[in-house]
């Protein structure tokens, strides 16, 4: 289904931008994913 | 069971996000599933922390001021770092109360003669630049940046990101818009500002990573 793709497209585009910026908007933070501490 | 949600020792917002991930995203690779489980944890926790700051703004009836406190705060901590709670319901409580206080102030204090003539706002900027200068990024746990590089860069960008902040109500401020949107404004880059500092961490009973450069 295209709107799957587009929704998990933007995910993990989420996942990526936020794994590399200090910080999250919100007070909590969570754990970053091993898949992606191998784009550090 | 495949997938993300089968991993312990995490919150329930995680975990909520990996049973939707695992669920709806069956086709993808677990490594893929686990980033996009991560990717909607962070934007329910973003939602979830907003939704729980207009709610109780609204109870008071200043959801606007507290929103523009919310905002400024966010965007000078996606570049400064700074203390984060511990889970997602107390981030969500103390986000809803820190942002409903600052704008609850600001709309009973915009006339007081300090933010009239604008020597908050250059208060603001001297001391938050220095409290930047000191403990800019400001690492979790969870995230923490490994890079000297990677620091310089975030500190530079986080100084930037807050004198281009400043300057924004500086141009509001002499354009006449309500000082109280200012005041909230400054209050909460200044709240951005106090959560960098080893203060805060102790005040959240969070570990305070020393800068290694």
């Amino acid at each position: 289904m295209k709107g799957k793709k587009v929704i998990a497209k933007v995910l993990t585009k989420v996942a990526h931008k936020s794994s590399s910026c200090t910080s999250g908007i919100s007070l909590y933070e969570p754990k970053v994913p091993k898949a992606l501490k191998k784009d550090k | 069971m495949k997938g993300v949600a089968t991993m312990d020792n995490k919150t329930k917002v995680e975990k909520f996000s990996a049973a939707l991930v695992d669920k709806l995203f069956v086709d993808e690779t677990e490594e893929e599933q686990e980033i996009i489980a991560y990717g909607l944890t962070v934007v329910c926790t973003t939602i979830g922390s907003f939704l729980a700051i207009i709610f109780l703004s609204g109870l008071v009836g200043i959801t606007p001021l507290a929103i523009t406190a919310a905002v400024s705060a966010s965007i000078v901590k996606l570049f400064s770092g700074g203390v984060h709670a511990a889970n997602f319901r107390t981030c969500a409580t103390i986000s809803a109360i820190i942002f409903t206080t600052i704008g609850w102030f600001s709309y009973h204090a915009d006339s007081l003669i300090i933010i009239e003539n604008n020597l908050l706002l250059g208060l603001v900027f001297l001391s938050g630049t220095y409290i930047l200068y000191l403990y800019a990024p400001a690492d979790v746990e969870e995230k923490p940046l490994d890079s000297v590089k990677k620091k310089s860069k975030a500190k530079i960008h986080s100084i930037l990101i807050f004198s281009c902040l400043n300057l924004v109500f500086l141009i509001l401020s002499l354009n006449q818009v309500a000082s109280s949107y200012i005041l909230a404004g400054l209050l909460g880059m200044l709240w951005t500002l106090f959560s960098t500092t080893p203060v805060a961490y102790k005040l959240f009973n969070r570990q305070y990573i020393r800068r290694c450069d």
